[in-house]
């Protein structure tokens, strides 16, 4: 009984911190950033609508490629979006574990200000034909396993 | 029958004879420290409602603390409130989002101004307060959009005030 006892302790500590690693991501900032700068068109959930695009349980399919990836950043709502590098990585990686949910890849590198500062320098002009190449990229990879 | 009387007794011996008497206890106590981190989870927080904060003032009018970056006529005065569309029309889920003070905590909270639309313009308590409005070029922060877009007919009735969020204060 001791043993389940301090297994059950151990793994509710786990469990409570593991979802965010707390250097790495400020939960309040980041859901406040989404809010006030992204909410408004792919709403609270995520889900989108109309012509927007429905990030839940699906965004995290892009970090399948290189180029998906740097979709993520190169999109004008996150290249343009009035905030710096730092907080714009943060968001991006709280939309990944959070938004993204299942989609999230096993390895998920979490993106980098210095990675994000260099992408935002080279935005997206053209979007709706991109993403439709992308995502046909995509569902062209091999199914993994 | 026999079956069943033995089956429960060797069991109850057995797990008499293997477990003490607080064992159970225990076992409840772990369970319930560890139940308690559940709703802790950051998805469970993400997704929970809002706590509505205290408020002072009067949803139809216009000085009323949620609107000060509103621009259009208040639901509240056309058959619906400041969290809910008048009968007949339908609330655009794509909508402009702002920040409020709360003059009874005096805290920043998040505002969705979700439009009403589907029906003609509702022309009373026309309310533009425009606190945080950008020009068209931050379409992302400016109330000049017609917010209908996003719900099936583009035809703009009335605005709500939702509160979405606590605001995140950066020192």
């Amino acid at each position: 009984m001791k043993i389940l006892t301090s297994f059950l302790l151990l793994s509710s500590c786990i469990i409570s911190t593991s979802a965010f690693s707390s250097d790495l991501i400020n939960e309040k900032r980041a859901k406040f950033n989404y809010q006030m700068l992204c909410q408004g068109c792919h709403v609270g959930d995520g889900r989108g609508g109309k012509d927007v695009p429905n990030m839940k349980g699906l965004v995290g399919n892009f970090l399948k490629t290189q180029k998906g990836r740097e979709y993520l950043v190169r999109v004008p709502g996150a290249a343009n979006s009035a905030i710096d590098s730092k907080e714009l990585a943060e968001l991006l990686n709280w939309i990944i574990i959070t938004i993204g949910s299942e989609s999230k890849p096993k390895d998920f590198k979490p993106f980098t200000e210095h990675e994000v500062e260099e992408l935002r320098e080279d935005p997206l002009m053209e979007v709706v034909q991109y993403r439709i190449m992308l995502m046909k990229e995509l569902s062209d990879l091999p199914e993994q396993r | 029958m026999k079956f069943f009387d033995r089956f429960f007794e060797n069991n109850a011996r057995s797990i008499a004879q293997t477990n003490g008497r607080r064992g159970m206890l225990k076992g409840l106590g772990a369970a319930l420290v560890g139940a308690s981190t559940i709703p802790l989870l950051p998805v469970a927080r993400a997704s929970e409602p809002v706590k509505p904060p205290q408020e002072v003032g009067d949803p139809g009018e216009c000085d009323y603390w949620r609107y000060c970056a509103i621009d259009g006529f208040l639901c509240d005065c056309c058959g619906g409130s400041t969290n809910s569309c008048p009968p007949g029309t339908e609330m655009s889920p794509i909508t402009w989002i702002g920040t409020c003070k709360n003059p009874v905590d005096d805290r920043n909270y998040v505002i969705s101004y979700n439009d009403c639309c589907g029906k003609t313009q509702c022309n009373s308590c026309l309310c533009q307060r425009d606190e945080g409005d950008r020009p068209l070029y931050r379409s992302d922060k400016s109330n000049d959009v017609n917010w209908c877009l996003g719900a099936s007919s583009s035809v703009y009735h009335c605005s709500t005030a939702i509160v979405v969020g606590i605001a995140f204060e950066k020192n």
